[in-house]
């Protein structure tokens, strides 16, 4: 079954396409932040504010360099940790992910505190009408296997 | 958080001093470092973070990094 959302075209163009999901600690799952993500196909990774790493007690395994906003120049990408953490969509029959990196990176928005990123949006098939103020998502066929 | 606070520099150094040696055979997989201490190479995400927390433990600082000829550089738009 397909996760539908249904807004206003008005509302889908100035919010954007935003999900609830569940980020937590692989290692204690009764450490859990539920928040809002914003479904972005320009960010590469999937990021959270740093705020939820934190309140999740999740623990530092790498750190990628990435190029955000404000960044002008080819040398002014900078280096955001990246955390070890399980991912679930609540409310729909989203696949989860039991362990999934993601890059702590502070989001200065009031409707959202993680973004969705291509490496999370590569299971999916998502559609997104601006005119019916709909968007939908769903597994794609060619699911990896640490998806469960 | 600041690169001189980063918890996983030794790790870094290791994987730096070492990549040139892991590329030949194992070009896009996942190494797990904890000091100077390698639990495997892995095909995902998942599968080395297992390995690294069944080695050294789940509190324990370990690093999970792909091992690719060149740093790529990542867009967050």
């Amino acid at each position: 079954m397909p996760l539908i959302v249904t807004l206003t075209a008005e509302d889908l163009l100035r919010n954007g396409p935003i999900v609830k999901i569940e980020i937590g600690n692989p290692s204690d799952p009764s450490r859990v932040a539920r928040v809002n993500a914003l479904v972005d196909m320009g960010a590469a990774f999937t990021a959270m504010n740093p705020r939820l790493a934190e309140n999740c007690g999740l623990i530092q395994r790498g750190q990628k360099k990435i190029h955000v906003p404000g960044n002008t120049g080819p040398d002014d990408a900078r280096v955001y940790p990246e955390f070890a953490a399980s991912v679930h969509f609540p409310d729909s029959d989203l696949l989860s992910f039991r362990v999934h990196g993601m890059i702590a990176y502070p989001i200065f928005e009031t409707q959202f505190s993680c973004l969705i990123g291509r490496d999370i949006l590569k299971y999916w098939k998502l559609t997104y009408s601006g005119v019916l103020g709909q968007f939908s998502i769903k597994d794609s066929p060619n699911q990896a296997p640490e998806l469960t | 958080m600041s690169e001189t606070q980063n918890p996983l520099d030794r790790e870094l150094a290791f994987f730096e001093q070492h990549k040139s040696e892991w590329l030949p055979q194992y070009e896009n997989q996942f190494v797990v470092v904890a000091g100077d201490k390698i639990a495997g190479f892995y095909g995902d995400y998942e599968s080395a973070w297992d390995a690294g927390t069944k080695k050294f433990g789940h509190q324990a600082d370990f690093l999970i990094k792909q091992i690719c000829q060149h740093e790529p550089v990542y867009f967050l738009y």
